[in-house]
């Protein structure tokens, strides 16, 4: 990453990707990334949401790139998630998305931002 | 005179496919050997071939030219198999994803993509001991796809009588040394004279020499009607080449290439509900794709009834049963095919041979009733 893009993703609103088991803010939080059902897509300065359903669950393969492709493609900058696999990491390592592993998907989604934003 | 292929497959993997497919080659006169399972090919083992030529085989994969590009995204629209990501400033390739289909290039409004070659495993041919034709691929490590390199592999079934090959087969011996050099020139045509004659030293024993052996011998002075089938000079064969096709394990893309355009196939399975189960699922693929099939039971158990009962409830043809025994599996893990130990298999095989002759006869039958 060079000086310039660093800039830019300071200068850029933070937008988080959580990948969900529903539609909704109360969701239970999705492990899978590549394969998860939805995304939940949240501005963290005005609490406002976008839900994209992922087409990636019925995919044969190659869910986990095309996912990061949809993300990138929503303006997303952090991707929440459990597990992230090579390829989909390579991806979103090239568009400059930051990658936060570990979540477990017994939390809801809300909660789950609350815990991000306090780190 | 017709060419014949039986593919050997199973559901489940280790069932005795290799076994069984190695064991049919040998008792087999004017057999070709084609390992298609090209992840893990294991038939070598236990033929022990001379391999003589090595090919590479490559799949084509998309080149972006980044000047002409200009991230219209129609590539990555038609591509079936996710192998391009728009990452909005450029589109990437997954290479292990690709499938080498040529879509993208054909719907490239800039023609911004060419095809490039990558390799992808290599078909190595040759020839045992006992003059039986061996081909198998092996596939690259980390490559996915195992298809295109099955396809490559059975492009070397030659076609009709124009093959190396033939020239080779069922004229004695001195026609086995020309049929070598000619496998050999083919593919080292720029070899000087002196190799030639240093590989003719090597060339293994005739067909005729195998048969005098006294273990033969015996064999078929048992039985005399098999040796008329079994002589290579005997022009009153029914088929003129037998091709044993030894197909991956599973139900996959892989299996289904490996069947496709086989006369017979031999479906090797085990006396386990996990050999029923994925039995099953193998039969359901054959039937789907129109292969007519049988069941070999390998490791036989008597203590396991449910195999049998479901063959005789779905009307499934049940070709050979090989009993379960240590011996068996000592001679394999030794890498020598048990019916070259223990002559009891050997007639089983014959056996096999035979009434899969007659299956696809009847099955030729029905269909030319129609």
């Amino acid at each position: 990453m060079n000086q310039e893009q660093t800039e830019e993703m300071k200068n850029t609103k933070e937008k988080i990707a959580f990948t969900s088991t529903g539609g909704s803010m109360e969701s239970l939080l999705s492990e899978q990334f590549g394969r998860c059902q939805y995304f939940i897509i949240v501005d963290p300065e005005t609490g406002k949401f976008d839900a994209i359903s992922n087409l990636g669950e019925q995919m044969q393969s190659g869910a986990g790139p095309k996912a990061a492709e949809l993300i990138h493609h929503h303006g997303a900058n952090v991707v929440v998630t459990g597990h992230v696999g090579d390829k989909a990491e390579d991806v979103l390592k090239r568009v400059n998305i930051k990658i936060v592993t570990g979540y477990k998907g017994n939390i809801k989604v809300k909660d789950a931002l609350t815990e991000y934003l306090s780190k | 005179m017709n060419d014949l292929k039986i593919s050997i497959a199973s559901g489940k993997g280790g069932t005795g496919k290799t076994t069984i497919a190695a064991s049919l080659a040998s008792i087999i006169p004017n057999s070709v050997y084609i390992d298609c399972d090209v992840e893990e090919p294991n038939g070598h083992l236990l033929l022990k071939p001379k391999i003589n030529t090595e090919e590479f085989v490559s799949k084509l994969l998309p080149k972006i030219d980044p000047f002409k590009c200009t991230v219209c995204g129609n590539c990555v629209e038609v591509c079936e198999f996710n192998a391009l990501i728009n990452l909005k400033f450029e589109i990437t390739l997954i290479d292990e994803m690709c499938h080498g289909c040529g879509a993208c290039a054909y719907f490239c409004p800039e023609k911004a993509i060419t095809e490039i070659e990558k390799p992808i495993g290599v078909i190595r041919r040759g020839i045992t001991e006992d003059n039986i034709y061996f081909i198998d691929g092996l596939l690259n490590i980390g490559e996915v796809a195992a298809a295109p390199l099955i396809k490559a592999v059975k492009k070397k079934i030659p076609e009709g009588g124009t093959a190396p090959y033939n020239t080779a087969i069922g004229k004695g011996t001195s026609s086995y040394k020309k049929g070598i050099i000619a496998v050999k020139n083919e593919f080292y045509d720029s070899q000087i004279d002196n190799e030639t004659t240093s590989y003719k030293k090597e060339i293994p024993k005739g067909r005729d020499d195998f048969d005098k052996n006294d273990f033969d011998n015996k064999i078929f002075s048992d039985n005399k009607s098999f040796l008329d089938n079994v002589k290579p000079e005997s022009s009153s064969s029914e088929y003129f080449k037998t091709y044993i096709i030894d197909s991956p394990p599973g139900t996959s893309c892989s299996m289904v290439e490996a069947v496709i355009d086989s006369d017979y196939c031999v479906l090797v399975t085990e006396s386990t509900p996990f050999g029923l189960n994925d039995l099953k699922l193998a039969m359901e693929v054959l039937k789907t794709i129109r292969v007519p099939f049988g069941v070999v039971i390998n490791k036989y158990d008597d203590s396991y009834r449910e195999m049998e009962k479901y063959l005789e409830e779905s009307k499934t043809d049940l070709l050979l049963k090989i009993p379960f025994d240590r011996k068996y599996a000592v001679s394999y893990s030794k890498g020598i095919l048990p019916l070259v130990l223990y002559p009891e298999l050997r007639t089983d095989f014959f056996d096999l041979y035979e009434t899969i002759k007659r299956m696809i006869g009847l099955e030729m039958g029905k269909v030319q009733s129609v």
